[in-house]
């Protein structure tokens, strides 16, 4: 196996760096975080301005720091921030596990190079994670628990394959992070350093301090290793419906599908989360699957615009000899309780926003999204290139700026007319039937020649007026000096 | 008649009536002052469909568009294929973020007039509709009713138009302006109302130079 690289990052006040960060008052002032064990409350961190030992009874450290300020400690949360940490260093490599409670390992074989060595990528982590408000200590080495334990304490040490077992060796033992009793029989022996633990014979150290501690002394050594499990997305959204009888009709089908939407809506609910995109698969029972989906404007837990959206396109299930379970898979994002908080007006947009977004998911769920756009007007002069297809629910762009008059429709593709005008390079005087009364122009309009080359010859664009009032825009292109007349829009 | 029949057929007729205001569809959408005060309600209705009889391609676009653009946001434009320009609509107060380009034919177009009518998201619809039936038409009326939503129904202008299920029906050409051969100023449009629920016709000549401007009321229609 090729060597691998490990950064470990070791968080040693997360808890007390995340009720900071939810009550950013608390940054200044004595803190601590206590839990109950049984009927007593025990202190589990502290921020500097405390520096109580963890276990301490809360009585007793309200006793020893006047004007402690206590908040219950919340593990279940800091877990919960912890898995989100890991998945925000995704963004640094696709391999990073938690090592809970307040630590994260990213194997970073292949990956320092984009950030210029080992040295910058452990810097820049680092400073990204301070940025979140966490504290964090950072080590690099072959093993995720060397990496950990030299984070814990050799906080900017990076270390080669060879050089790990001296490194840790000159480490407290109290960084392995051994259960209480465990450490406690270490110093009882005297063991301070992990070096002198790794120098004790194998056999008795395993009868003493466990098996399991041998082997976390192998990988803090670099002896073994173990591959990291890196963390997975969410699981999927997914409801399922197994017919007692195989079921054939249109009209089961979608008795299943409001039935699968339904119960998909309530564990989104459940999860914050809200529909992009459905995938309904049938399994019919001669072993085949049938498939249809559908995707959202915007996310979306409404059952029954699900429903709706999924009915048109029923018929082109093809029951066979029958459907024996249907499987609705969800693409989400995040839905927070928008109507919970919101002031009037802004929920009412935001109603309005999601009965927008619901006729447009029926709109294209039948015209297919191209059919249905906003249009961009963007800063390019060519005429065919100044708007362009965007989704209605985008953010809109700054328009640019208005210039010279443009028509209210475009011909696409220009029409060929013929034109005549009396000087070379003058206003058609007749188009087609039409007499032109008035001109005004010329626009000249160069080709963007990076696209076209040179083949695309310059139009000299008029907005003109016939004989009854009708306003068109017209451009001579000039082949072999002879202009060619061509209608490219209308005018109110 | 036995008066239990009586008796629920003024049901029928409460009920009928509360469809009918089921939504408040707000106050019609002005033209121009004259115009207005020939027009029942101080403007064209929402809630309702309007016909507009496309004489001139470019004109009838732009009034349809400076229609929508003061029956607020957001609209839709549907037509078998689409080619409203937004630089050239910004002017006639239409923005191009708000406008949902809807390209579908036939039947679909149909549809999706009567899904976007009946949508209270959305503020006005315009849509391409050659071969608009009465039923058809009355359909959509209903539709634009029940979402409070301002419909306008571009076709082709023929010499006997069918009959129709719009609140109003009008025919929109062009008109040849004064001025300089090398200048072309503000368009001038002459919008023939046709036929109005429980308004007489009229011709009204305008000019659009930011603000719609009667020229000449030539009221007195035939």
């Amino acid at each position: 196996m090729a060597e691998r690289r490990i950064l470990a990052l070791d968080l040693p006040r997360f808890a007390v760096d995340r009720a900071i960060r939810r009550e950013p008052a608390l940054a200044d002032a004595p803190l601590a975080l206590w839990t109950a064990e049984g009927p007593r409350r025990l202190i589990t961190a502290t921020n500097e301005h405390a520096g109580i030992a963890p276990g301490t009874p809360l009585a007793d450290a309200q006793a020893i720091v006047p004007g402690l300020i206590t908040r219950p400690a919340d593990p279940a949360g800091d877990a919960a921030t912890l898995r989100a940490l890991a998945t925000w260093c995704g963004g640094f490599t696709p391999l990073v596990a938690s090592a809970p409670p307040d630590g994260l390992v990213l194997d970073i074989t292949g990956c320092a190079h984009l950030w210029g060595g080992e040295r910058p990528m452990l810097a820049e982590i680092a400073r990204r994670v301070r940025g979140l408000g966490v504290a964090v200590r950072a080590a690099i080495a072959g093993t995720a628990a060397g990496a950990l334990v030299l984070a814990r304490g050799a906080d900017g040490a990076i270390v080669t394959a060879d050089r790990q077992a001296a490194a840790v060796a000159a480490l407290p033992v109290a960084t392995l992070r051994l259960d209480p009793d465990l450490a406690e029989l270490a110093e009882r022996f005297g063991l301070r350093r992990i070096g002198d633990l790794a120098a004790q014979a194998r056999g008795p150290l395993a009868r003493r301090l466990r098996p399991a501690t041998l082997t976390l002394l192998d990988e803090v050594l670099g002896r073994s290793r173990r591959p990291i499990t890196p963390i997975r997305p969410a699981p999927p959204a997914e409801a399922t419906l197994d017919c007692a009888e195989p079921i054939l009709t249109a009209e089961a089908i979608g008795a299943g599908i409001a039935r699968l939407t339904a119960r998909l809506c309530d564990d989104l609910i459940g999860r914050g989360e809200g529909v992009r995109r459905l995938a309904l698969t049938c399994l019919r029972t001669d072993g085949t699957v049938q498939r249809i989906g559908i995707g959202t404007g915007l996310a979306s837990r409404d059952a029954a615009h699900l429903a709706r959206l999924l009915a048109p396109r029923i018929e082109r299930i093809d029951p066979g000899f029958g459907i024996e379970r249907m499987v609705l898979a969800a693409e989400v994002e995040p839905l927070d309780g928008r109507q919970a908080g919101l002031p009037g007006s802004a929920a009412a947009a935001a109603t309005r926003r999601e009965a927008l977004a619901r006729l447009l998911d029926r709109l294209r769920g039948r015209l297919g999204a191209r059919a249905v756009v906003r249009l961009d007007p963007v800063p390019n002069h060519w005429p065919e290139q100044a708007v362009q297809p965007a989704d209605p629910l985008a953010p809109p762009r700054p328009a640019p700026s208005a210039g010279q008059a443009r028509p209210v429709r475009l011909a696409r593709p220009p029409r060929r007319i013929d034109g005549v005008s009396l000087l070379p390079d003058g206003p058609p005087v007749r188009l087609g039937t039409m007499r032109v009364r008035r001109a005004e122009g010329p626009e000249r309009i160069l080709p963007p020649w990076w696209q076209f080359g040179l083949r695309e010859a310059p139009r000299d664009y008029w907005r003109v007026e016939t004989e009854n009032g009708q306003r068109l825009w017209v451009f001579a292109r000039r082949r072999d000096g002879t202009p060619e007349w061509f209608i490219h829009g209308w005018f109110g | 008649m036995t008066p239990p029949d009586r008796a629920l057929i003024e049901r029928l007729r409460s009920l009928i009536a509360r469809g009918e205001e089921a939504r408040p569809s707000g106050p019609a959408i002005p033209l121009a002052p004259p115009i207005d005060a020939a027009l029942p309600g101080d403007g064209l209705a929402r809630g309702a469909i309007h016909e507009l009889l496309t004489a001139d391609p470019g004109a009838a676009t732009a009034f349809a568009a400076l229609i929508l653009a003061r029956a607020g946001t957001p609209t839709v434009w549907i037509e078998p294929t689409p080619d409203p320009y937004p630089a050239g609509l910004a002017p006639f107060g239409l923005d191009p973020a708000t406008l949902i380009v809807v390209r579908a034919d036939g039947t679909d177009a149909l549809w999706a007039a009567e899904e976007a009518l009946r949508a209270p998201a959305i503020a006005g619809v315009l849509a391409s509709l050659p071969r608009l039936d009465l039923a058809t038409g009355r359909r959509l009326h209903l539709a634009a009713e029940a979402g409070g939503t301002l419909g306008l129904i571009l076709r082709p202008d023929t010499p006997n138009p069918p009959p129709t299920a719009a609140r109003t029906r009008w025919r929109i050409s062009a008109l040849p302006t004064p001025g300089p051969a090398h200048r072309l100023g503000p368009p001038h449009w002459r919008l023939e109302l046709l036929r109005a629920r429980g308004a007489p016709p009229g011709t009204w000549n305008v000019a659009w130079d930011g603000t719609l401007v009667v020229l000449g009321a030539a009221r007195a229609h035939g």
